[in-house]
């Protein structure tokens, strides 16, 4: 219901930081394991004529 | 970074107050309960395979042989367990689970029962006879051919058919949700619709939409030729209806979590949805970009023009956004109730979170094993990589992350207030739930992790890799690493299932005891959300307008130069 849905004061207050922490580890886990896959891409031969 | 905008001052737009609860009747609470048996009955019997292979690759042997040599005759080879495997668990125990509980979700968040409950009715009898039509060869070795049931490999007609009547029945359910819906915007028009039901609703019709592929396949290809209507199929025209539908499945399978995630879980966890209008965004890029993708499957498949492959592997990538999108939205409302609690410092909100929650626990570790599947996801769809892990082990490994983990281990946290709230029963052992839920966390660790690395070492998926003769030293060790983790996802398994049938056989509860459904409030009035992110029309024909351009010219091409040449192949 609408009345209950106003934001309450800690609300406004809110910032995700820790989300944004989590975020940042996220991306950096995805380019490290990518690269992990794509250097053994490299070893494998990909790169042979 | 800026905050989110709630300074915006709230006015009041709710035009007509929405009932507080809506309490789901005896007949529709037995109605979603069948649809939960029937799943969960299919999960009992799907389990038993995953386990069983994983045991094989440990070369495990009884009596100097095989160990699917001690079930013959009645399991005839590896592969009717494997189809039994993937039919029944990724197919059967996802589908019915899902139409189950979206009949919770559209009913409770539009506050109204179902327009035409015998529709839905005759949607779930539609495919439960699907799904028993499709059993019978299966279990009588008939139909051997995997759940992707791939042309020249070819099934009894019965199989065929039953999956086309599994499909159908879900469409009719679906109609009976847009029939409820549209009759609910009729009353209500200037109204936002409920989150659970809104992601529910864009669900089926992203399905509705996808499945057009494999209907097609099956009732223009497949069928007939298992009929002898047709001489022979084209394998690579079919492969191209198959995963028409079958990139979109993976969504079918994932946005029912995400419906729970969002509409559910922050209220279950203690706090609230931090933006509804970034959840809304996120369902409706799911419905524009899941389907046109389905070549990132093909990328080894020689009839299918590079051009394509490239644009259908950009488009995956940006359907990796409104995933990284729910991933911070999801993190960022836990985030909220963690501080809600108490928490403190950059991290601090974690360990507040509900943890002895037994429904929580399993959706926070499901979302966190999704981590590594969306990562191993990104890996697939790169086009060059791709061909490193392509059909080797590590798929498999890959998607127990995704359907395995993202999708049951979220449906199991569901059915731990889910069951009891429909059956007026308390959780039978709670404590042991809240193991089981780690239990499966640290089987599916174990158990992906091997299955990862054997991919990368060049062991082939669909494989008894137990009695491959060509097997070096170095998978020996991930070989019993992934069949550790299976026997303790086995243990997962049946926990789980011991758990609900002991609390479904237990007295009767008084009501105040019985968990009730949890719906997220959201930090800031959904009325505020944008009237865009409500409107079908502009996406749906969005949605339409991109499938016809990335998938309409080579499917044109294929099915005008369509050559039916190849002939039925039975290999068991
Ligand atoms: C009970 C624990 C489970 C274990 C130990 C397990 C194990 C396995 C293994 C070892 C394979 C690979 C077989 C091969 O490629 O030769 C496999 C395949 C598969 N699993 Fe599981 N699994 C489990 C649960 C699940 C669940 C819950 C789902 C879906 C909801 C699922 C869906 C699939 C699918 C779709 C395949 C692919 C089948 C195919 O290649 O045709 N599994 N499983
Ligand atoms: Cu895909």
């Amino acid at each position: 219901m609408a009345s209950e849905q106003k934001p309450e004061k800690q609300d406004e207050q809110f910032h995700p930081k820790g989300t944004v922490l989590a975020m940042v580890i996220f991306f950096i886990l995805i380019v490290a394991l990518w690269g992990y896959v794509y250097l053994m891409m490299l070893s494998q031969g990909a790169t042979a004529p | 970074m800026t905050a989110i905008s709630t300074t915006t001052p709230v006015v009041e737009v709710t035009p007509a107050a929405r009932p507080a609860t809506y309490v789901l009747s005896k007949g529709e609470k037995r109605f979603i309960g069948l649809q939960l048996l029937v799943a969960v009955a299919a999960l009992s019997i799907g389990s038993l395979f995953g386990p069983l292979q994983a045991l094989e690759f440990s070369g495990l042997t009884i009596g100097g042989r095989d160990i699917y040599a001690l079930f013959q005759p009645l399991l005839a080879s590896y592969y009717q367990g494997l189809t039994l495997h993937g039919v029944l668990n990724a197919l059967i125990w996802t589908t019915f689970f899902i139409t189950g509980f979206f009949n919770l979700t559209v009913t409770y968040g539009l506050r109204r029962p179902l327009a035409m409950p015998k529709l839905n009715w005759l949607g779930f009898i539609v495919m439960t006879v699907g799904l028993l039509t499709a059993a019978v060869p299966i279990l009588l070795n008939e139909a051997s051919v995997l759940y992707t049931f791939y042309p020249p490999l070819q099934a009894s007609w019965a199989f065929y058919v039953g999956l086309v009547f599994v499909v159908v029945g879900s469409w009719i359910q679906g109609y009976g949700f847009y029939i409820t819906y549209y009759r609910w915007r009729k009353d209500n028009p200037d109204v936002r619709t409920p989150l659970m039901a809104f992601g529910s609703l864009i669900t089926m019709v992203m399905w509705q939409i996808s499945t057009l592929g494999i209907a097609v396949e099956i009732l223009t290809q497949l069928l007939p030729w298992s009929l002898n209507l047709l001489p022979g199929v084209d394998p690579q025209l079919d492969r191209t209806y198959f995963w028409f539908t079958g990139h979109p499945l993976v969504y079918f399978w994932l946005l029912p979590a995400y419906v729970s995630w969002y509409a559910m879980l922050p209220k279950q966890a203690g706090g609230k949805l931090f933006s509804d209008s970034l959840a809304r965004f996120s369902f409706w890029m799911f419905l524009v970009l899941s389907t046109p993708l389905g070549f990132h499957h093909q990328f080894t498949d020689p009839g299918v023009p590079t051009i394509w492959k490239t644009i259908h592997a950009v488009l995956t990538y940006a359907v990796a956004f409104p995933s990284l999108l729910t991933a911070f939205t999801v993190v960022a409302s836990l985030e909220y109730a963690g501080r809600q609690r108490g928490g403190k410092g950059l991290l601090g909100w974690i360990p507040k979170l509900p943890w002895r929650d037994v429904s929580v626990t399993p959706q926070i570790l499901a979302g966190v094993l999704f981590i590594f599947g969306g990562i191993g996801g990104i890996t697939n769809a790169s086009y060059n990589i791709n061909l490193v892990v392509h059909n080797t082990s590590w798929v498999p490994g890959h998607f127990h992350l995704t359907v395995a983990s993202a999708t049951t281990l979220s449906f199991m946290g569901i059915a731990y207030w889910l069951v009891p709230h429909l059956t007026h029963r308390t959780l039978w052992a709670p404590k042991l739930a809240l193991a089981q839920a780690w239990i499966w966390f640290i089987g599916m660790v174990i158990f992906s992790n091997g299955m990862h690395t054997l991919g990368l070492l060049g062991a082939p998926r669909r494989t008894p890799l137990g009695i491959a003769p060509y097997v070096p030293a170095n998978w020996e060790p991930r070989l019993l690493q992934t069949a550790i983790g299976g026997s303790i996802l086995f243990l997962g398994a049946y926990l789980f299932i011991t758990i609900l049938v002991v609390t479904v056989l237990r007295k009767p509860a008084p009501a105040a005891a019985v968990p009730e459904i949890p719906e997220a409030q959201s930090i800031q009035d959904p009325q505020l959300t944008p009237q865009w992110l409500d409107r079908w029309a502009p996406w749906l024909t969005i949605a339409i307008l991109l499938i016809i351009l990335v998938y309409g010219p080579n499917l044109l091409y294929q099915i005008t130069n369509m050559q039916n040449t190849s002939p039925g192949f039975r290999l068991w």
